[in-house]
């Protein structure tokens, strides 16, 4: 670590609870600070930046039921990646998982009859989504559990897969999800307006409602079940587990799939919600990838996330209003990646602290910087 | 201060430190001379690594001073310690395997020029080495070197860094009898040129061939600090643990009559890599019996643990198991799973407490659940009751004396012994009918050794059967009522508790048949 010589960092034992409560909002305000001097330097004033921001996606409320609509999909995927990286399975593949649950939800929505109760319907959407995703992430599952084969590659690699498929779908066939009303450029074939998630309030649907249970229920399961029990060992060491008589394979499939399951989840969520159809631009815009970011910012806790999605999201919808007031978009991407990276970076001060030496002590400095010598 | 012959090497007075709001260390005092060798003696968890990482900068004193040559200091990293002229070798070597000898050594020393000239460096730390009589070969892989010669890398990276005053955390516990001799001559070679040496240990014994003076703590106080010439070892002892530790031999066996509770017959069992590590091994043990198995490491003893316990498959042979409730009959376990061998009365306490025997990342309630969080009270249909489970916490800390920790914290903050007491509750409070205890007291101090075979001890009159794993032969004897040596995965011979001979079971144990001693 390379600091200024009179300070030093230590590591911390135990964070005091205030500290870590308030650690986010002191750490989302020094990323204020900091985030000014790049605009200032390209000529905005950073404080009408922040009232546009904070306007834009807290200020009234649709904006910030937009921001909570905008913050479902990623709450579900930053479940998926908290289920998994608790148990030390590196799924990073909830953005196919989430196009997969996708295409069977919308699949499920395109086929039934109109006819067809709307809250069977939706369930169908709904249970089809988590089915797919999960399946979807048992093809990495079953090799890591098998023959321990690198589940990060696997699912980095199935990604790929799972976005070509859309596009094949939509672009490369005339399939069952394809709007053929636009022969010339294509999009997703609409599911039935009866078969959408009921709205809340403005663009808020049910899938917040859905995201939410989700996160608490797997909080609940961690705690008040065998599973998340035996889960919780695995996840802390698999020599205990195996020592124990745990089924580690039985827990590392099952967490892997569960992942899968809530990534899907986030598929049909949006595909009964806000999108509507299979389109593939609504759709592999990186949601998976935020939901890691926001799994990161909750600290890997189920309930952590809530805020921590919501949060992903404000900041992600301040782009389009930036714009109006003449903030190019290259530097609004890099203003929202400064403050991400600052408040991740502010976790460091849970289990560090930042110390100043004091100056009597100058025969330290005097030793440390010595030249290169040879041991007498 | 002026009545002092020399400055101190170094001195601490009044270090408190507290962690999670309970003191570790009270106001504790503590000099050092240069050219002495001075020992911390006490039980685990009485503050001596802590004192120790405070002197080396690791961690901050809440309260205190530390004076190093005469001169205050404030030290915030360990880095701030080697610049002060205090470097400490702690339990768990900090080395690089993939790195030579000279890299290791010159890894992170702030006089290295932004470019080595690595020849120039092997150089220096071959002069450096040479000089402090300590042997190694710079071009080394540090991967390829026994644990004796990387702790000397460890001494030699210190040294290298020109300090004055060396702190060794417990050195001897991962040595053979032959390199701490080698070690021992290192801390005297050291002590002649001048050295200040800390020594942590629990070994009064050892202190003894090499300490000139010790400090005595217990539970977070200095309890004294003595010339070694002037005080006993029992004296010592009992300054330690503050009462006198007496461990009693195994209580003669009940009936001698009854029939055996386990046996093993023609046992194969194959190692990581194929090749045969156990090799038809067979035994007998009867309830409130303990046999125990000696052998050197690698001979065999921890694939039989692991097969014993379900954890690796038996290539052939059959273990049976008499299941309470049936009384006359064996049941064939052979291939019965870990889980399965659980709930028929096996109890395992295995050779990696703080890795295998508990998760130490979850609470102290949730590891003593971890053998039976399936059934009621703890469970029913699959939900946790978490009451149940503070409940099985309070009523096991008591009849265990587990010490330390709370409910919110991880159980890696406990200390050694009280790790082992944990296990020994969670294991022991099922009333196992067969216990395998691998290394049941090793690295414990004094009391907690006491504390862990008095537990073991009661378990006879219960009935069990233990079988013990130790790699000390004199708590083997002192334990045992048969013993069997094991080499090379075979059964060498088996003795009777009273018939024991060190030298015999000695040269076995190296593979030498009792022919061959003539």
């Amino acid at each position: 670590m390379i600091l200024p010589s009179n300070l030093a960092v230590e590591k911390k034992v135990a964070p005091s609870l205030w500290f870590s409560a308030s650690l986010p909002i002191l750490s989302v305000l020094a990323s204020l600070v900091l985030a000014a001097v790049p605009l200032l330097l390209v000529g905005e004033s950073p404080l009408e930046v922040y009232r546009v921001m904070a306007k834009a996606s807290a200020g009234s409320v649709a904006a910030l039921t937009d921001t909570l609509t905008e913050a479902t999909p990623i709450l579900l995927t930053g479940l998926a990646a908290v289920i998994a990286f608790r148990a030390k399975v590196w799924n990073i593949g909830a953005e196919g998982q989430l196009l997969v649950g996708a295409i069977a939800a919308a699949g499920v929505g395109l086929v039934l009859p109109e006819g067809t109760s709307p809250l069977i319907a939706i369930i169908g959407m709904m249970l089809s989504g988590v089915v797919a995703g999960a399946v979807f992430a048992s093809l990495a599952a079953v090799p890591l559990a098998t023959w321990n084969a690198n589940e990060i590659v696997m699912t980095l690699m199935l990604n790929f897969i799972a976005l070509s498929f859309v596009n094949y779908l939509i672009w490369g066939s005339s399939s069952l999800w394809r709007d053929d009303g636009f022969a010339a450029f294509p999009r997703g074939k609409l599911i039935p307006e009866v078969f959408r998630l009921p709205e809340l309030t403005g663009r808020l649907n049910a899938g917040f409602v859905i995201a939410v249970l989700a996160a608490v229920v797997f909080a609940w399961f961690m705690r008040f079940t065998t599973w998340g029990y035996e889960y919780s060992v695995v996840g802390d060491s698999r020599t205990t587990a195996r020592y124990a008589g745990i089924g580690e394979r039985r827990i590392v499939i099952s967490t892997f799939l569960l992942s899968g399951a809530a990534a899907g989840l986030a598929g049909a969520v949006l595909i009964s919600g806000t999108v509507g159809g299979l389109e593939p631009r609504s759709l592999a815009v990186g949601i998976g990838f935020s939901g890691i970011l926001a799994a990161g910012l909750g600290r890997m806790s189920p309930l952590g996330l809530i805020p921590a999605a919501a949060f992903v999201s404000a900041l992600a919808s301040t782009g389009p209003d930036l714009q109006r007031i003449g903030v190019a978009p290259p530097i609004t991407i890099a203003l929202q990646g400064l403050i991400l990276v600052v408040v991740a970076a502010g976790q460091f001060f849970l289990e560090y602290r930042v110390v100043i030496i004091s100056k009597d002590v100058p025969e330290l400095q005097g030793k440390e910087g010595a030249p290169s010598t040879t041991p007498s | 201060m002026t009545a002092e012959p020399a400055t101190l090497a170094a001195e601490m007075t009044g270090i408190s430190k507290s962690f999670f709001g309970e003191f570790v260390l009270h106001s504790v005092d503590l000099d050092v001379r240069p050219g002495e060798v001075h020992a911390i003696l006490g039980e685990n968890g009485a503050g001596k690594s802590v004192l120790c990482s405070i002197l080396a900068g690791l961690y901050r004193a809440d309260s205190g001073a530390i004076e190093i040559a005469g001169e205050r200091v404030e030290l915030h990293s360990p880095h701030d310690g080697l610049a002060a002229g205090v470097g400490m070798v702690y339990q768990e070597f900090r080395l690089v395997d993939d790195l030579t000898v000279t890299e290791n050594v010159v890894l992170g020393d702030p006089r290295n020029p932004g470019r080595i000239n690595w020849t120039e460096a092997r150089g220096r730390v071959a002069a450096a080495a040479e000089q402090h009589g300590i042997d190694t070969d710079p071009r080394a892989y540090v991967g390829d070197l026994t644990v004796g010669e990387q702790q000397r890398i460890e001494i030699l990276k210190l040294l290298y860094r020109e300090v004055d005053l060396l702190i060794l955390d417990e050195p001897t516990a991962v040595l053979t009898p032959a390199e701490v001799r080698v070690l021992f001559e290192t801390i005297e070679g050291l002590r002649r040129a001048g050295h200040g040496i800390v020594l942590i240990s629990h070994k009064i014994k050892e202190l003894r061939a090499i300490a000139d003076r010790v400090t005595v703590m217990r539970l977070g106080h200095r309890v004294g600090t003595f010339d070694m010439d002037t005080v006993t070892d029992d004296e010592l002892s009992e300054l330690m643990v503050g009462k006198e530790v007496v461990t009693s031999e195994v209580p003669s066996r009940p009936s001698a009559g009854a029939s055996p509770a386990f046996e093993v017959e023609d046992l194969t069992v194959l190692g990581d890599y194929g090749g045969v590590a156990v090799d038809s091994f067979a035994m007998t043990v009867h309830p409130g019996e303990i046999v125990g198995i000696a052998a050197i490491a690698g001979n065999g003893q921890h694939e039989l643990a692991e097969a014993l316990a379900g954890l690796r498959r038996a290539a052939s042979g059959t273990i049976r198991l008499r299941i309470s409730g049936e009384l006359e009959t064996l049941t064939d376990i052979t291939t019965a799973t870990v889980r399965e061998r659980v709930e028929m009365g096996i109890a395992h306490i295995p050779e990696d407490r703080r890795h295998a025997g508990i998760a130490p990342g979850l609470g102290v309630p949730e590891n003593l659940a971890l053998k039976s969080y399936w059934h009621a009270p703890l469970s029913k249909r699959s939900i946790i009751a978490r009451g149940a489970m503070q409940k099985l916490e309070r009523a096991l800390r008591d009849d265990y004396d587990i010490r330390g920790g709370s409910r919110k914290l991880p159980a890696s903050v406990l200390s050694g012994g009280n790790i082992q007491k944990l296990i020994l509750a969670r294991e022991l409070s099922r009333a196992p009918d067969l216990v395998i205890a691998s290394y049941p007291t090793r690295g414990l101090d004094l009391g907690a050794v006491a504390n862990v075979r008095e537990i073991l001890y009661r378990q006879l009159d219960d009935g069990s059967a233990i079988v013990l794993f130790s790699e000390d032969l004199d708590e083997l004897f002192l334990m045992s009522h048969r013993l069997l040596v094991l080499f090379d995965g075979k059964v060498m011979a088996e003795f009777r508790h009273g018939d024991y001979n060190r030298e015999v079971i000695g040269a076995l144990m190296a593979g030498r048949s009792a022919e061959e001693q003539g």
